[in-house]
């Protein structure tokens, strides 16, 4: 069972990473767009795998993703990678138990996307220590606003046909 | 069928969804309020490394110098300021391109350069007194 686990969070591990690098790939410098800013499209594996496993898994795909932020851009990169990532898999794992009721992915997405963003905000500050940097937070916050929708309603269309697949596995899994 | 597929089709939003996104709009529109506070302003351009800060100039005054800080260099220019060079990988300050308006921020985090619009508020509402 833990080999299973294990094989499973490594795909999704690589699933996010892959969509991360192609996303930095395909949008291209817009100028009214908030600079640095990306559709999260590796969002949508967070959100599956903290549907599925809960907690630690989600987790585990968010530190990979830091990792793989240091290897490839540094470490400041890493850094607000991380602390957005933490931010938002901590309020994603809270509000999914949630999903259904409250909140549908839709709405989960955007709360994912609001704290990623907020989280890297909040990483910079850090980093460079000027406080002004505030200024960006509507720019940003609008931007998740889009975004996450978008990754939520991808998790809306695809779960469905995911669960059809994996019904057994994920049986399996959670016990 | 059709009407079954259409059915399907409708966004799945729920109480939470809509109360979260009209909140964020709401704090979306008060953040930009506060910025838009008072438009023809007399700009200065603020410079800060490593959170301190180290240079502020009034654009209107600036003529095209270029100002070297950390591994960053950026261009003054009348009633703009953009980065021209910075030693960080990702670049993402130069593509920015030129801050105008009052509250434009952008920081090279990598280098901790921070180049901020600012208004003097006080100054002006004294000018236009006179």
């Amino acid at each position: 069972m833990k080999t299973n686990k294990t094989a499973f969070l490594g795909i999704m591990a690589a699933l996010a990473l892959v969509l991360s690098f192609l996303e930095s790939m395909l949008i291209p410098d817009i100028p009214f767009l908030p600079v640095g800013a990306k559709p999260g499209l590796s969002n949508v594996v967070t959100m599956y795998v903290a549907t599925v496993m809960g907690f630690p898994g989600a987790i585990c795909i968010t530190v990979i993703k830091g990792i793989f932020a240091l290897i490839t851009r540094g470490a400041t990169a890493a850094f607000m990678s991380l602390f957005g990532g933490v931010l938002s898999t901590a309020l994603l794992c809270l509000v999914i138990k949630k999903r259904g009721k409250v909140f549908s992915f839709i709405g989960i997405g955007i709360i994912c996307a609001a704290a990623h963003n907020v989280g890297q905000l909040m990483a910079a500050l850090c980093v460079t220590g000027t406080y002004s940097l505030i200024n960006y937070l509507k720019y940003l916050l609008i931007f998740s606003l889009i975004t996450g929708s978008v990754t939520g309603f991808m998790l809306t269309v695809l779960m469905p046909r995911i669960e059809k697949i994996t019904v057994k596995q994920n049986k399996e899994m959670s016990k | 069928m059709n009407l079954n597929s259409s059915k399907k089709r409708k966004l799945p939003l729920l109480k939470g969804d809509i109360i979260l996104i009209a909140s964020l709009c709401l704090l979306i529109v008060i953040l930009f309020l506060c910025s838009f506070k008072g438009e023809n302003e007399k700009l200065t351009a603020e410079i800060y490394f490593e959170g301190e800060l180290i240079k502020t100039v009034a654009l209107s005054e600036c003529t095209g110098e270029e100002f070297t800080v950390g591994g960053c260099t950026l261009l003054l220019e009348k009633d703009s300021v953009s980065f021209t060079h910075s030693d960080c990988p990702d670049k993402l300050c130069i593509k920015r391109g030129k801050l105008k308006r009052k509250g434009d921020t952008m920081a090279c985090v990598p280098e901790k350069v921070v180049a901020v619009i600012k208004s003097e508020n006080k100054d002006d509402f004294h000018i236009a007194t006179y």
